[in-house]
């Protein structure tokens, strides 16, 4: 909605551009048109499913797409598709660039000023939707008291605020949101219309009911002195209402045959899925080595510090892990990200590594040090008394002893920390969790999503439990703990 | 004769507790001392100050020229010349046999690898455990791993050998080959002071019996005197407890 203001605004100054060049050079080119058998036509081809570059065949596609073929095919003409930045479309249209454009666009005041609209073509705006067994809930005026979702910052989410005594609920992804109805916890879901209906005809389980609110009309323009091609169009529309054509592509783009759901069966959805999360894999893996590596360095810091006979650098080691040990980790990285990271200039990356690196410093601290203290002292006065010096003892008894305790339970943590990488995803941070969510956001295919996650999540700590398992019984000491390997 | 190890005047304190209180004592080169005493007499702490794993709060110990004082600057210098073998063997855990015996010759007494195994081989010999040189301690029986403790001080060529209780926390059937150890090596002129209660070893080894009581020798002279004519009450008592 947000992007559809500033895109308002860009307009308008196009708007007070144009005022001033009117294009009367420009003539009626209908005859043009019929003459040269093509219409040239500009559409902003970012905006599923009204238009969009579908994802294997880079081809334009969508419902305004198979609706300016359908009109041009009642004028008796081929559409040529030119493609334009949404800001940059209505100066194209009227420079003369493209003969008219099909783009999601809304009909407003502002643009009928500076382009001439067909009649609407399409109802957008916001829509509710409740579960599909649903009988109370038939308007918004059987909304007041209920539980409503929306998703976080749009103009659905303001309507169902402004709705009195209303639970509201907000989502990151709106998906998440007819999932958690799917589930009992919502009665109803404020949203735009289309994609409301996109996730409906994807997964069923709800349907719209009600006036759409905020009602948002669609249109087809042409420059404001075509008013020729305009009625060649209006009639096209009218033709295919009546014909079908337009129920079949409405049909299409959002009945119950939608791509994601008629392309694919669920094995091939699966493998479309890992493609799309694998290469954000290494991404896991960097800053779970990257976070450990520097854990380890603060951990084992930590565990001397405490062992010390100093007090003082004991104790600050101590409030360091009670301090640390005490907070959630997703508080520390918000923290580190947002109050640290505006002042050291941590970028999402190091943010989320020095974040998880301090949280898991604290935990590795208690495990150094449990497990130097669990070398008997006679290992070190023996050591001592074969004349060998402090660093000597530790170097050549105690941490080779040491280091093959810790091994388990240092596996442990890796495998834990490889699991709350995912709480970067928080910050923005593509790693695997994060390229879940963005799967997500689009293809509203949340199960077979988050079991690929989880699939994949699975693999790195299983294969990481294997290796651990290998490295303990490849250097455990003979004779010692053989029962528990 | 000069004494080859002069201590004196020695105190040791854990807070308020003096373990060690103000004891003097001269040993003779080739002398084997059994000392004795009932547990928290201070007999343990005593050996420990020896080698400086206490570090003594007043007094000083001369061995063969080397002074060792509260300041503790010889510690090191005070290690070389003393070898120790404590109640619970800790032989390093991670290491086999010759690299127990191998380790502090090579980074202590800086000798080659190939230098350290021959005299690891020798001792091993001594204690008639060469065929467990590939072993690890865990599979060696407390016996064993004890002769291997002995052993592993011996390849440091000490002047004096401490023993801390050595055959305490051995099965009674163990005790025996470890003594045997430690009489062969009385025998060869080791300079050795031994903390037990094995009297029978005293008896048959030992040319000094020292007795410890609260911190301080209570009374010290030629083992048959100590063990069959002790003067002292508490020592009498002790014996009579030991002998039973």
């Amino acid at each position: 909605m947000i992007r559809r203001i500033i895109y308002l605004l860009i307009c308008l100054g196009f708007l007070i551009g144009i005022l001033f060049y009117a294009p009367d050079i420009l003539a009626d080119t209908l005859d043009d048109v019929k003459a040269k058998g093509v219409l040239v036509v500009g559409t902003d081809a970012t905006y599923p499913p009204f238009e969009y570059a579908d994802d294997q065949t880079r081809e334009i596609v969508g419902f305004d797409i198979d609706l300016i073929t359908a009109i041009c095919d009642q004028i008796g003409v081929q559409p040529q598709l030119v493609v334009v930045p949404f800001d940059a479309i209505i100066s194209g249209l009227n420079s003369g660039k493209y003969d008219c454009l099909i783009s999601a666009m809304t009909i407003t005041p502002e643009r009928a000023q500076a382009v001439l609209f067909s009649q609407p073509y399409y109802d957008a705006g916001q829509s509710i939707a409740v579960p599909l067994a649903d009988k109370s809930i038939r308007s918004i005026d059987d909304l007041p008291g209920k539980r409503i979702g929306a998703q976080l910052g749009t103009t659905g989410e303001i309507l169902a605020r402004e709705i009195p005594k209303a639970t509201v609920k907000s989502f990151d992804n709106i998906g998440e949101a007819f999932r958690d109805m799917a589930n009992g916890n919502l009665d109803a879901i404020i949203n735009d219309k289309p994609v409301s209906q996109r996730i409906i005809a994807a997964r069923g389980r709800a349907k719209l009911v009600g006036q759409i609110l905020n009602a948002e009309r669609y249109g087809i323009a042409v420059r404001k002195d075509q008013t020729r091609l305009k009625k060649a169009i209006d009639d096209a529309l009218e033709e295919l209402k009546t014909d079908g054509t337009y129920a079949n592509i409405n049909e299409k783009w959002f009945g119950s045959t939608v791509e994601l759901r008629a392309d694919r069966n669920f094995v091939a959805t699966l493998w479309h899925i890992l493609k799309y999360l694998a290469p954000a894999v290494p991404m896991t893996i960097l800053i779970t080595i990257a976070s450990f590596m520097l854990a380890a360095i603060l951990g084992l810091a930590a565990a001397v510090a405490r062992i010390s006979a100093n007090k003082i650098i004991g104790n600050i080691s101590k409030i360091y892990s009670d301090v640390v040990r005490g907070i959630p980790l997703i508080v520390q990285i918000f923290f580190i990200y947002f109050g640290l990271g505006s002042i050291f200039h941590l970028d999402e990356f190091w943010a989320g590594v020095t974040a998880i690196g301090i949280c898991y410093g604290a935990y590795l601290a208690e495990i150094f040090r449990a497990g130097i203290q669990a070398i008997p002292r006679g290992q070190t006065e023996a050591a001592l008394s074969l004349g060998m010096s402090r660093w000597q003892v530790d170097r050549h008894v105690i941490i080779p002893q040491a280091s093959r305790i810790v091994i388990p339970p240092l596996a442990n943590e890796f495998i834990a920390c490889l699991k709350d990488s995912s709480l970067v995803s928080i910050i923005g941070l593509r790693e695997l969790t994060r390229a879940g969510r963005e799967y997500l956001s689009w293809s509203y295919i949340d199960f077979a999503t988050w079991l690929m996650v989880g699939a994949l999540y699975l693999m790195m700590t299983l294969a990481l439990a294997r290796i651990s398992r290998f490295v303990e019984r490849r250097y455990r000491i003979p004779g010692l703990g053989t029962h528990n390997v | 004769m000069s004494a080859i190890l002069q201590v004196k005047n020695i105190s040791k304190s854990f807070g308020p507790v003096k373990a060690v209180d103000n004891v003097s004592l001269d040993v003779e080169k080739g002398e084997v001392i059994v000392i004795l005493g009932p547990s928290g007499s201070g007999k343990s702490t005593f050996l420990r100050c020896l080698n400086a794993l206490e570090r003594i709060d007043s007094g000083q110990i001369i061995i063969d020229d080397e002074i060792l004082d509260s300041a503790g600057r010889n510690v090191h210098d005070i290690r070389l010349e003393v070898g120790m073998v404590f109640q619970q063997f800790d032989l390093f855990m991670h290491m086999n046999v010759m690299d127990n015996l191998r380790l502090a010759q090579q980074v202590v007494r800086k000798r080659l690898r190939a230098e350290a195994e021959k005299v690891a081989i020798e001792y091993l010999m001594k204690v008639g455990l060469y065929d467990k040189a590939t072993s690890f301690p865990a599979y060696l029986s407390g016996g064993q791993k004890q002769r291997v403790a002995i052993a592993r001080a011996l390849c440091m060529n000490p002047k004096i050998m401490l023993f801390d209780e050595p055959t305490s926390a051995l099965d009674p059937e163990m005790i025996g080959e470890v003594l045997d150890v430690m009489k062969n090596l009385a025998g060869g002129g080791m300079t050795m002071l031994v903390v037990t209660h094995e009297i029978g070893f005293a008896r048959e080894v030992a040319n000094r019996v020292i007795f410890f009581d609260a911190g301080q020798i209570l009374e010290s002279g030629p083992t048959s005197e100590i063990l069959n004519t002790a003067k002292h009450p508490r020592t009498v008592e002790f014996l009579s407890k030991v002998l039973k």
